[in-house]
Formats: C-alpha cells, sequence, structure tokens
C-alpha cells in the first residue's frame, strides 16, 4: 500500500482572482510541471502564497495569440472556471444544453447511421498505443 | 461523493449514441449537485484522440468535433497528476496481468481518491470489481 498521496487540484484555497496551479494547467491543456516552469520562467503572472503558486486569471489567456480558436476555446472554458459560485449553476445547465445541442444536431445529420460506438473507439485506441 | 470518470463515458455523453440516456441522467445529476469530478491526465488525451478519430473518419464535423472538445473543456474536472498515480497503475496492471498501463490510470486515481470509478467500458468495470473499487456501469 502506498503511504501518501496529494490531490492536485484543491480550488478552495485559491483567492477569488486567482487560478490554482492545477486549474491553469487544464484550462491551458499544460501539465502541472509546465504551468510551475512557466511561473519560474516569468511567462505566467502568479505569486507564491506559502508552498503554492497562484496565477492570475487575467494572465492565462496571454500565452495564446488572440483571435485564435485554441485561444477563444480556452477563454470559453475559462468563463465557465471564473463564474462567480452563485452563477455556477446556471453556467452548468447552459454547458448541459449545448452539449445535448451539439448530440442533437450530429444525431440529426447523421440520420439513424449512428456510426459512433464510443466504447469500442477507445478499446481501438487504447489498444494502438 | 466524488467519482472517477473514464473517457468511455463522457465520450458518450458529448456524442450521440444509441443508448445514452442513463449515462446522460447520471453525469447531468452529477454536474447540478455539484458531486466532485476527478480523473488522471489520460482522460483528456483519450476524448480528444476519439473525437478526432471521430471527425478524420468523417462521422464528425469539424465544428461538431470543436464544440465536443469545447463542452468536455469546460466540465469542471480536477486533474489528479502525480507520481503516485502512475506507480499504482504499474502494480494495478502487474496484478491484473496487463501488458499496457493506460487504463488502470483511472483505477489508480479511484484508489487513491477513494472514489467508484465510472465507465462504460465492461473490462475497466470488472477490473475495478477484481481490485475491491467501487464502479459505476450507468448503462
Amino acid at each position: 500500500m502506498l503511504a501518501y498521496y496529494v490531490v492536485v487540484d484543491d480550488n478552495a484555497t485559491a483567492p477569488d482572482a486567482m487560478l490554482t496551479v492545477s486549474e491553469a494547467a487544464r484550462l491551458l491543456g499544460r501539465s502541472i510541471e509546465q504551468v510551475r516552469r512557466y511561473l519560474r520562467e516569468g511567462k505566467l503572472r502568479g505569486r507564491r502564497i506559502g508552498r503554492q503558486w497562484f496565477i492570475d486569471r487575467a494572465a492565462l489567456g496571454k500565452l495564446y495569440m488572440p483571435g485564435t480558436r485554441r485561444y477563444l476555446m480556452v477563454r470559453e472554458a475559462a468563463a465557465v472556471m471564473e463564474a462567480p459560485k452563485e452563477t455556477m449553476n446556471e453556467e452548468i445547465a447552459e454547458l448541459i444544453r449545448r452539449v445535448a445541442r451539439n448530440r442533437e444536431a450530429i444525431r440529426r445529420r447523421l440520420g439513424g447511421d449512428l456510426r459512433i460506438d464510443v466504447v469500442e473507439l477507445l478499446r481501438i485506441d487504447r489498444e494502438e498505443h | 461523493m466524488a467519482f472517477c470518470l473514464d473517457a468511455s463515458l463522457l465520450l458518450n455523453w458529448l456524442l450521440p449514441q444509441r443508448s445514452s440516456v442513463a449515462v446522460g441522467d447520471f453525469l447531468e445529476t452529477c454536474l447540478t449537485r455539484g458531486e466532485q469530478l476527478v480523473a488522471p491526465p489520460l482522460l483528456f488525451a483519450e476524448v480528444t484522440s476519439v473525437i478526432r478519430r471521430q471527425e478524420h473518419g468523417g462521422a464528425l464535423l469539424p465544428q461538431e468535433a470543436d464544440a465536443a472538445l469545447t463542452g468536455f473543456l469546460a466540465l469542471p474536472v480536477s486533474v489528479v497528476h502525480t507520481g503516485e498515480v502512475y506507480l499504482l497503475a504499474l502494480d494495478f496492471a502487474r496484478r491484473l496481468g496487463h501488458a499496457r498501463a493506460y487504463d488502470v490510470q483511472y483505477l489508480a486515481v479511484a484508489r487513491l481518491q477513494d472514489c467508484p470509478v465510472a465507465t462504460l467500458d465492461r473490462g475497466l468495470y470488472e477490473s475495478a470489481r477484481s481490485l475491491g473499487i467501487a464502479a459505476r456501469f450507468p448503462a
């Protein structure tokens, strides 16, 4: 049995305007280690409280060129993260609706020909890599 | 309550499937109740890869793939990425006799977080059970 583990994502300790390293990593699609390196190299603006880094939310998008699709996707994901707690439920509800709309649009376009079997695709993907 | 979600479950929710009602009910209940959702970093690679595979094969249009991936990225999933995940995954793969240590990363996160793994992969579900890890198969 392993003696200990670390939960990387700890939202509870992040000040309102800041992100934890794990939150920033998720939004940027980077690893925790990469985000820490960005902080050390000054590519991301952040500050240390005790042993933990916090990242300025506003600094996050600056790693991407505004106007690119990736930038917009990151900003969209960040918008959910940045929502005040009281509006979080509405954000989640809107996310559920948005995913459902996309799913139904695909379903309509494909008609009855639902060629997507995600479990099978995933099994193939896992065996190939 | 927390759940470790695997890619099969989330992809089933993101993309139209022949029967995804139970998955939708399960996941959307978790989301609206604010349950903690956790996963290894592998989740992001697998979801992206399967979406791209569908786009490449012509089943998804680029804008549909973008919308599915964007929806996934907006989910409040906490990534658990520590050395312990991989050490435990290696241990689980050995115990299960697996030559690879990909999907066992979900089991490692579930064990470390002391929560059930939720999956539509029957093999992963059975592996979890054989290791004494709680598992949900919401289909």
